[in-house]
């Protein structure tokens, strides 16, 4: 190919000319790599704008007066920091109460999604049985429903479980799902056969491997489901609504729903309420992320 | 070793052969799943879906639903309305993922060219992702105001006049999928970023000493094998994305002029306003066997471009 | 940080699963109530009710029914529990309360009578309750509970728009009084509509935010002298919208339009009332008390009129109403408690759930016997809405329609057509009946009950 001719040509000069050109040469790469670098920081830096711009409006707009997020024209920064927001919202919503609701009920959802998802990962992506392509298809299938086509059935199915109004109506419905099963069999499907074969000759049961091969082997998956279903469950209003009828049981997304229907004008403290809610999922994002990108990778790259 | 298992196949009895272990042992390990999912999935789909028959308006005590044979399924190939939400959808579902995927993949690769702050670059451009949607549709709402949002307030910087975002039905679906791509932008990247870390480094050297150019390495190396992460990626948004529901909620609400009716929100207003239950259930069925013949599709579609392993 | 499988669990497991089991736990423990709700006696009837406020109403919400407890409800012994349902699903949870047979007592909702007759919901009040509401609750209110010749609930409140208007601002212009016609209405909303460096003021101002468009849109009919339905006893049978009173209304409203003196989103209502944008507008009582007094526009609520909607020259104004209402579900098992509680409520002199709706979350009043001025409101505000709008008030015929959802539905994509100028208003009339009378037809068909 043509790319070669480089080569050749710089090996037809004399060894001090030869010299001076690979200088030169790394001299021009070097120029382009600082031109490339500021172009790419150029674009990265606009981007940065663009995605945090929103966030940080409704940051700052949690600081402000009603009437400051609603000036004309447009005030970006509050003349004063009002931190009473904050307390406001807290009491208003009773904040520490539904914090605390949310945070048992979404660590139950997700910890359980864990395991149960790499379960059904390596069921489906590792163990080989007849039929399992079209079980996976059939589960794979229901995410193609809309979920509130559903909800009088699994609110009956529910309520006859006895679990209304409870953590465990929240809790028990969500224990796996399908595009955490999906993820997780992409995933295994970059685990070597070979790791399996090699301990199931050693004499290791199928639940042997999941425990000491699968489990160990799927952390960085583990950290992806994490997050996401952290993030799904944390956001759920629509069931914790038709479960949840104790306004002392209630999870955030019900409390600022609330709030956008009592306060509907108060804006300020809905922002502070969204501020408050997004915390936790930020801190989880941010202690998994190295985790989140290598399990991306691994579910993403082996076919 | 073949032969040997062979031979064993003809002397042990059944329980002992390895297919019939292997068998069962699937079985054993999916019968908790499937159990689960018979109670908390499909259970409810079905008892849904045997709505499709009847007319019930959702209300009402279940005695007083009136069987109608195929009557909503031939009602649903008629209807204008319905037929016209699957237009929007359709253009809501390409303008999304395909923005997404093209800009999440070419931010991927600008994050890929450079060391410094990957993490920080990555953890804001996730943000985002995280935000809570009706935070978000509250706020974006502020920002597409005609007069003094956010948005025109920049483009008049460059003397381009006031856009009526929301309000204008040529340009509200394109202003929503502008939100929602924003919203998601992160979730491509980080995806797609971490498919490109793992894409060995020896490939692109060998194309570099072949002399490959930056756009023939990203044809023949980067593209073929992101194809699986590229498949996870528009196989999931599609299916999110023929269901997009929230953001018009919240929005739109189908408007102006029914602009931004899509196919959820249809069934929804169907159901819990026009309180008619079976109906919806029927529209539903319908788009059901749409994105599942479109994922079949584009499983197929991937799996004759090499790889065969997926299912 | 690089986590082990072994710290991942344990940190998982030790941290989050104990909070799990503690989560999973709790429901067996009794909630702890808010409030000094009196201790019931051993042998109290328990009854629940619905309400859908949470924050500081539901905070007041919870102490009527605390005193309530400790008062009426003590002398009968019944106890009243409060189960929140916020924001708008109410009519799914009711469906799926009702099969779960984990339906509350009573409820407080805005489902229209019509649906929850016919759906088997509401109990039948006994007669000396529907004779409490037809002597003691306005004409339009009373309709609103009746179907079939009776009343199944007591009206809770009774929301109806009046034209409120910056007094200062029609002083400036040398007016005291807002003109009697929607003909002249619609000039002096041209007249106060003005640019100010870049800033545009609105003559006249629809609350889009907060209603579809569709909203207004009987109200305006029948000010322009027109019907929507022609009904056969509680039915209706015909659509009249492709008629020339009907094409006056919304032609009055596309007019404003036209003129620049109204908009459609361009800023939204809230900015514009509380930014001093918006001059006139057509609203209930909740919103002055809510968004401008509580919200931080004391001196635009101080300097507001308000007085009734106006009408087409030689016609009387009307104004379409609607609200919540109080009743018993058909399976409760305490019928006669749940009354004696509704009564507590409900009933003169003290009525403290009437008095609690109108003060706090901003309703005309209800009962005729309602004292005015009303404590909380301006002066400009009891003789505007509780003493001019109330007489000229009429249910919302949505309410009066089985297929009401479909119905808004459609009416609301031909105004929105209309408003933004991609239809004319005749044909799109002519257009929006033949699809009303289809839905009518095909939903009022087989009413049987």
């Amino acid at each position: 190919m043509s790319a070669t001719t480089t080569d050749t040509s710089v090996s037809t000069l004399e060894p001090t000319g030869r010299a001076r050109q690979l200088a030169a040469i790394r001299r021009l790469r070097a120029l382009r790599w600082i031109g490339g670098q500021f172009f790419l920081w150029g674009v990265i830096l606009l981007g940065l704008v663009f995605m945090v711009t929103p966030g940080v409006w409704m940051l700052l707009a949690s600081f402000k007066t009603q009437a400051e997020i609603s000036a004309i024209p447009l005030q970006f920064w509050p003349t004063q920091w009002r931190v009473n927001n904050y307390v406001e919202t807290i009491e208003v919503m009773k904040f520490w109460r539904v914090f605390g609701n949310s945070l048992i009920i979404t660590s139950c959802v997700t910890i359980a999604n864990i395991f149960t998802c790499t379960w059904g990962g390596y069921t489906f992506g590792k163990l080989r049985w007849p039929g399992r392509d079209i079980m996976f298809m059939v589960l794979l299938s229901t995410m193609m429903i809309p979920g509130f086509l559903t909800l009088i059935p699994r609110y009956v199915l529910v309520a006859k479980l006895g679990m209304l109004n409870s953590y465990s109506g929240m809790i028990i419905p969500f224990l796996t799902g399908t595009f955490g099963i999906f993820l997780t069999k992409q995933f295994m499907l970059g685990i070597p056969d070979e790791l399996i074969d090699a301990a199931t000759v050693d004499g290791s049961s199928a639940l042997g491997v999941y425990w000491r091969i699968i489990l160990p082997l799927s952390k960085p998956i583990m950290a992806v489901l994490a997050i996401f279903v952290f993030d799904w469950a944390w956001d759920d209003l629509l069931w914790g609504i038709m479960i949840l009828t104790d306004r002392l049981k209630w999870t955030l997304p019900i409390a600022i729903a609330n709030l956008r229907v009592q306060e509907s004008n108060q804006y300020e403290l809905q922002m502070a309420g969204s501020t408050l809610a997004i915390i936790p999922v930020i801190i989880l994002f941010l202690a998994l992320q190295r985790h989140i990108v290598r399990g991306v990778a691994l579910s993403g790259l082996k076919g | 070793m073949a032969v040997a298992s062979a031979a064993q196949t003809h002397t042990t009895p059944f329980w002992r052969r390895r297919s019939f272990i292997q068998a069962a042992t699937g079985w054993l390990f999916a019968a908790p799943i499937l159990i689960y999912f018979t109670i908390f999935v499909f259970g409810p789909i079905l008892a849904s879906l045997a709505m499709m028959f009847f007319k019930w308006n959702g209300f009402g005590p279940l005695t007083q639903a009136e069987f109608v044979g195929l009557g909503n399924v031939t009602e649903v190939a008629g209807d204008e309305k319905f037929l016209g939400s699957f237009r929007n959808t359709f253009v809501y579902a390409i303008v999304v993922v395909g923005s997404g995927v093209i800009v999440g993949l070419m931010l991927a690769l600008v994050l890929n060219g450079v060391t410094k702050f990957v993490g920080f670059v990555r953890s804001t451009y996730y943000l985002p992702v995280m935000l809570p949607m009706t935070a978000m549709a509250l706020l974006w709402g502020l920002m597409f105001q005609v007069r003094y949002g956010f948005l025109n307030q920049i483009l008049s910087f460059v003397n381009i006049p006031p856009v009526r975002w929301l309000i204008n039905p040529d340009i509200a679906l394109y202003s929503i999928s502008l939100m929602v791509v924003w919203k998601g932008l992160g979730w491509y990247m980080v995806i797609f970023l971490a498919g490109l870390k793992a894409i060995p480094e020896e490939y692109y050297e060998a194309a570099r000493v072949d002399g490959a150019t930056g756009w023939q390495r990203f044809w023949k190396i980067t593209l073929p094998l992101l194809k699986p992460t590229l498949l996870f990626v528009i196989v999931v948004t599609v299916i999110g994305s023929l269901q997009v529901f929230s953001p018009i909620f919240i929005m739109t609400q189908g408007g102006p002029a029914n602009a931004t009716n899509v196919v959820v929100y249809w069934v929804y207003m169907t159901a819990f306003q026009f309180l008619r239950f079976g109906y919806a259930t029927t529209q539903a069925v319908y788009l059901f066997a749409v994105i599942l013949v479109i994922t079949v599709i584009q499983l197929r579609l991937f799996r004759e471009g090499g790889l065969t392993s997926y299912y | 940080m690089n986590l082990s499988r072994r710290q991942l669990l344990k940190t998982m497991g030790a941290g989050s699963l104990g909070l799990a089991l503690v989560g999973c736990a709790a429901p067996a423990a009794p909630a702890a109530d808010g409030g000094g709700a009196a201790e019931p006696s051993a042998a109290a009837t328990e009854l629940t009710i619905w309400f859908h406020w949470g924050g500081a109403a539901g905070e007041r919400a919870q102490e009527m029914i605390d005193s309530y407890n400790a008062d009426g409800g003590a002398a009968d012994n019944i106890n009243v529990t409060i189960e929140t349902v916020p924001g708008g699903e109410y009519r799914q949870k009711m469906t799926a309360t009702r099969m779960a047979g984990t339906g509350p007592d009573t409820y407080h909702t805005a489902i229209p009578i019509l649906e929850l007759v016919s759906n088997e919901v509401a109990l039948e009040m006994p007669d000396e309750d529907q004779a409490y509401v037809s002597d003691n609750y306005i004409g339009a209110a009373v309709d609103r509970m009746t179907f079939q010749g009776k009343i199944w609930a007591y009206p809770t409140e009774h929301q109806a728009a009046a034209l409120i208007y910056r007094r200062s601002v029609l002083e400036e212009e040398g007016i005291s009084e807002i003109p009697e016609t929607m003909e002249e209405l619609r000039d002096l909303a041209k007249a106060l509509t003005r640019e100010e460096d870049g800033i545009k003021f609105y003559g006249y101002t629809f609350n889009h935010d907060g209603y579809q468009p569709n909203f207004h849109f009987p109200g305006i009919v029948w000010r322009s002298g027109g019907e929507l339905y022609e009904f056969e006893g509680d039915i209706p049978r015909t659509v009249t919208v492709n008629t020339p009173e009907a094409a006056f209304g919304l032609g009055w409203w596309r007019g404003m339009v036209d003129d620049g003196s109204t908009q459609i989103g361009e800023v939204t209502y809230n900015e514009a009332w509380q930014n001093g944008l918006a001059f006139m507008t057509e609203i209930e009582p909740w919103y002055p008390l809510i968004v401008l007094r509580d919200g931080g526009a004391e001196e635009i609520f101080e300097d507001l009129g308000v007085t009734h909607v106006r009408g087409r020259s030689g016609v009387d104004p009307t104004i379409q109403s609607g609200g919540w209402e109080i009743l018993a579900d058909r399976s409760t098992e305490h019928p006669e408690e749940a009354f004696k509680f509704i009564r507590w409520m409900m009933h003169g002199p003290d009525m403290p759930f009437s008095r609690f709706i109108v003060e706090t979350i901003g309703s005309l009043p209800a009962p005729l016997d309602y004292p005015t001025p009303i404590e909380g409101w301006s002066d400009a505000m009891s003789q505007g809405y509780a003493i001019e709008t109330t007489p000229i008030t009429r249910p919302h015929p949505g309410l009066k329609a089985l297929g009401d959802g479909e119905l808004n539905q459609a009416i609301k994509e031909t105004v929105q057509a209309v408003l933004l100028q991609q239809k004319d208003v005749e044909p799109a009339l002519a257009d929006l009946e033949p699809q009303l009378q289809e839905i009518l037809d095909r939903t009022e068909g087989d009413r049987e009950f």
